[in-house]
C-alpha cells in the first residue's frame, strides 16, 4: 500500500510537470505572415532623337501674333514687353514604355547657339494644356502651365555647349499618363537686357545639335 | 509483485507519453517571446504583387502603389522594401491595406531612408496580419 502511495505522486507530478510546460510554451502565437512575394525589374535606356517625336517654338511678346516653329533656333528673353519664351515637347511612344513603368531619370539634352553675356537662370515649368508649332503669344497666354516649376538651370555664357536639364518627374508622369505629353515651357525670369538674350538650336536645326531627351526608366 | 511492476511501467508509459508533448513543445524557444504550437496560416488570396511608383524631380521615390490586393487582406500591413544590387536593402516602407469591395490598392508614401530609383533592383513584398 505504501507503494501505491508513491505511484500516485510519481505519475500527478509528471503530468503536472509536463502539462505545465506544453501550457507555457503557447503563450505567445499572436500574429503571422500571410504572404511574401518580390517583384524583379528591367533596366534600359530610350533617347528621343527624331525630328518627328520633337515639338518646338518660341513665341515673341513683341510679334504676339507671329509663330516661330519653323526656325531653327528658339530664343529665350527676359526683357519687359520683349520678353521671348520657348516651348518643347517630346513624343516618346517611341520608347514603348508600358504605364506600369517610370523613369528613374530624364534628361532633356539642348544645344545652346547663342549664350548671353551673362550666365542665366531658365526656369523650367509643364505646360498642361496642348499647343504645337503654330504657337503665337498671344496663344501662350491662354495656356494652362503647371503651378510649380519642374526645375531651374543655368545657361553658361558657352557658345556649342550641350545642357542637361533634369525632367526626371514630368517623364515619370508621362510614363504613367501618356495622354499628358504638353511639355515645357522654358522663361528667363532675370533681369532684363538685351546681353542676355539665350538661343537654343531647335528641332529644325542638324541633327547633332537639335534638343533630345534620355530617359533611363524601370519596367 | 507482479501487479506492481506494471503499475511502474504504466507510470513510465504516462511520463514518457508527456514528457514528449513537452519536448515538442518546446523546440521553438528563443527568448522570453517564444513562438510554438499550432496557428493556422491562411493567405488573403494573393497571388503575386506588382508594384508602380513615382518620383521626384532628383529620381527619389516619393511613392509606390501597390494594386490589385485582394480585398480579404483589408486590415492587413503591406511592407514593401527596396532592393538593390547585391540584395542589399535601400529602404523600405508600411501601410495599412484599407477596406475596399473587390480589389483594393495601397498606397506606401513614407520611407525609412530616401531611396534614388535608378539604385532600385526589385520590390520585396510581405503583407502580414495578426
Amino acid at each position: 500500500m505504501r507503494y501505491w502511495k508513491w505511484i500516485v505522486v510519481l505519475v500527478a507530478a509528471t503530468i503536472g510537470a509536463s502539462t505545465a510546460v506544453g501550457f507555457a510554451a503557447s503563450l505567445n502565437v499572436g500574429s503571422w505572415h500571410l504572404w511574401g512575394g518580390s517583384q524583379t525589374l528591367t533596366k534600359g535606356t530610350c533617347t528621343v532623337t527624331a525630328a518627328a517625336a520633337i515639338t518646338d517654338t518660341y513665341v515673341r511678346e513683341s510679334s504676339p501674333t507671329t509663330a516661330s516653329g519653323s526656325l531653327s533656333t528658339a530664343i529665350i528673353r527676359a526683357d519687359s514687353g520683349q520678353r521671348e519664351w520657348m516651348f518643347i515637347r517630346f513624343d516618346i511612344s517611341s520608347c514603348a514604355l508600358p504605364q506600369t513603368g517610370g523613369a528613374d531619370t530624364a534628361t532633356m539634352k539642348l544645344v545652346v547657339k547663342n549664350a548671353a553675356n551673362n550666365n542665366r537662370t531658365l526656369t523650367v515649368t509643364p505646360v498642361l494644356t496642348s499647343w504645337d508649332g503654330t504657337l503665337t503669344w498671344n496663344q501662350a497666354q491662354a495656356l494652362s502651365y503647371g503651378s510649380a516649376a519642374t526645375t531651374t538651370f543655368t545657361t553658361g555664357t558657352t557658345n556649342g555647349a550641350t545642357l542637361s536639364v533634369p525632367v526626371t518627374v514630368d517623364i515619370d508622369a508621362l510614363i504613367k499618363n501618356p495622354s499628358a505629353s504638353y511639355g515645357w515651357r522654358i522663361v528667363d525670369n532675370g533681369s532684363t537686357s538685351s546681353a542676355n538674350t539665350t538661343t537654343f538650336n531647335s528641332v529644325e536645326a542638324s541633327a547633332g545639335s537639335r534638343p533630345q531627351l534620355v530617359i533611363n526608366y524601370e519596367t | 509483485m507482479r501487479f506492481l511492476t506494471k503499475t511502474i511501467a504504466f507510470a513510465f508509459l504516462v511520463a514518457a507519453a508527456f514528457a514528449g508533448c513537452a519536448a515538442a513543445a518546446t523546440l521553438a524557444l528563443a527568448s522570453s517571446s517564444l513562438a510554438a504550437g499550432n496557428a493556422t496560416v491562411s493567405s488573403c488570396g494573393i497571388s503575386s504583387l506588382t508594384a508602380t511608383r513615382r518620383v521626384d524631380n532628383s529620381g527619389n521615390v516619393t511613392r509606390v502603389d501597390v494594386a490589385n490586393l485582394p480585398a480579404a487582406c483589408a486590415g492587413e500591413t503591406i511592407q514593401i522594401t527596396f532592393v538593390g544590387a547585391a540584395s542589399v536593402s535601400l529602404g523600405s516602407g508600411s501601410t495599412s491595406i484599407g477596406n475596399c469591395a473587390v480589389t483594393c490598392s495601397a498606397a506606401v508614401t513614407s520611407f525609412s531612408s530616401t531611396v534614388s530609383a535608378p539604385s532600385v533592383a526589385s520590390y520585396s513584398f510581405s503583407v502580414v496580419g495578426s
